[in-house]
């Protein structure tokens, strides 16, 4: 066996968990500090335990674990770029694992309908319809929007959908399904692919025409576009800013609500004096953003008459690794759970989802800074400030289309998912974990 | 399905485990929650389940 540790195999299911959370938190902490050996030392004991085929924690753990690890390898960048100079990414792999996502969670499905619901109720009596799409690549949404507007009272409007994606076959293949469906139901239909990422995206590009009434769908987007450039400057070394990380521990730890800041700081906070005030951290300012800031004010400026936000309901843009490690333990257990309820352990595409969705996202909240950390999850409250200070409106979702979604939930025939309204947003979650949030927007003059 | 159930009767959930973990952190006098913390204690981590009643 070799192991240097041979108890280790012999844990029970339970003991194993709890024991790969405190060996987690422990790595982490000496990531944090800037500790190497006692970070190696613990990931080597990780090692010993999780798995990505294994149970819940174990296959979490090993996600976790490899971002750990790459968050180190990147302050030697030679070493991290030679480790990933083979990586490929299939474009073919990434759509397939986006489908799997949408078709093993119901998330998405509750988005789509909330979203076509407030686009149908907004557009009504509307003969000329422009949705914008900023990451389009699912038909289902909006073959079911062409049915519906098909199937209004008042006739179908003439349809145009802007769709965004980096991946021009993406955009192709929605084409190509959207307008076979538009003709079949015989609907004036015409679809305005943009291949761009989101960030370069030039608005002129969206063509907006006075006279139509626009609404505009954003799906997990919007957090890509909070990297501040500062941030990049400020830690362009993920270890060079190793004291800070120290010092914002306590602060983290004081922070979250739970009690399992208390664990860390009796487990492994000992060495370190509290300083309250050696950094500022205000609701928005601490992720305050001039690039998501400008790009709403532009969306703005195009006067849609709706606009419609799915995000990640978490938390998962804390300044300091620990902060962020600690949210995403929780949000990702919360989503392991789901598929551990839902799916074979033995499925192949559950491990396609585990590792090529949800183990990129960890690697890149524990792992990246600056522009790099993309995956900037925020709760929905910091959404309502940032769109109110955008100067946009919240519309409340209607009745009828959270029953539907209501009834989408139940359908899944598992007393997991849950739905909460929150001020006339809606709140999806797995048992009291929120996850995903919709809320609804109009422009204010 | 009861291959499903079999496997999520076999172990908690990993947000189970972590609700736990941080009970077991809170409660200084807890023996369960010593033995969680401090790295040292490596021998004797099947004390952990001792007062496992959940």
């Amino acid at each position: 066996l070799g192991s240097p540790y041979p108890w280790l195999r012999e844990l029970k299911s339970e003991e194993r968990g709890l024991y790969l959370i405190h060996l987690l938190l422990t790595c982490a902490n000496h990531v944090a500090t800037g500790s190497l050996e006692n970070a190696n030392i613990a990931l080597e004991q990780i090692s010993q335990l999780a798995s990505p085929d294994g149970d819940t924690m174990q296959r979490m753990a090993a996600y976790f674990t490899e971002a750990l690890a790459d968050r180190i390898l990147k302050a030697w960048p030679g070493l991290h770029k030679a480790l990933n100079s083979t990586r490929i990414s299939l474009v073919s792999e990434e759509i397939l694992v986006r489908k799997l996502f949408f078709e093993m969670f119901p998330f998405l499905k509750v988005a789509f309908v909330l979203t076509n619901q407030a686009i149908i109720e907004a557009m009504e009596g509307e003969k000329m319809v422009h949705i914008i799409d900023l990451n389009a690549a699912e038909p289902a949404q909006w073959i079911a929007l062409i049915q519906a507007l098909s199937a209004r009272p008042e006739g179908p409007p003439h349809l145009r959908i802007t769709g965004i994606n980096q991946q021009k076959e993406v955009l192709d293949q929605l084409a190509h399904r959207l307008t076979e469906e538009a003709e079949k139901l015989d609907i004036p239909f015409q679809f305005n692919p943009i291949v761009s990422k989101l960030e370069n995206l030039d608005i002129e590009k969206l063509r907006v025409k006075t006279g139509e009434a626009l609404a505009i769908s954003s799906v997990l987007q919007l957090h890509t576009l909070l990297a501040s450039d500062d941030e990049l400057l400020r830690k362009k070394s993920p270890l060079a800013s190793k004291n800070l990380n120290g010092i914002q521990l306590q602060r983290a730890l004081q922070m979250n609500q739970s009690t399992l800041g208390e664990l860390l700081e009796k487990d492994m906070v000992n060495g370190y004096s509290p300083s309250p005030d050696s950094t500022s951290s205000s609701p928005l300012s601490s992720s305050a953003s001039a690039k998501v800031d400008s790009f709403l004010n532009a969306l703005w400026g195009l006067s849609p008459k709706l606009m419609v936000v799915t995000e990640q309901d978490s938390n998962h843009n804390g300044s300091t690794l620990m902060e962020r490690l600690l949210e995403s333990l929780y949000s990702y257990a919360a989503l392991f759970d789901c598929l551990e309820s839902t799916v074979s352990r033995a499925s192949l595409e559950r491990l396609k989802v585990e590792k090529m969705l949800f183990g990129e996202e960890i690697k890149n909240i524990i792992a990246c800074e600056g522009a790099e950390r993309k995956e900037r999850h925020e709760k929905l409250d910091k959404w309502i400030q940032r769109l109110d200070l955008a100067s946009f409106g919240n519309v409340p979702l209607s009745y009828y289309g959270m029953l539907q979604a209501r009834r989408l939930l139940q359908g899944y025939n598992c007393d997991g998912y849950k739905m909460k309204e929150e001020n006339g947003c809606v709140v999806i979650c797995w048992q009291d974990r929120p996850l995903f949030s919709v809320s609804a927007w109009r422009c204010r003059k | 399905n009861s291959l499903q159930q079999g496997q999520a009767q076999a172990h908690m959930s990993a947000t189970a485990l972590l609700q736990k973990a941080a009970q077991m952190g809170s409660t200084r006098s807890n023996p369960a929650g010593a033995a969680f913390n401090n790295s040292s204690s490596f021998g004797s981590p099947s004390t952990m389940s001792s007062s496992n009643n959940t």
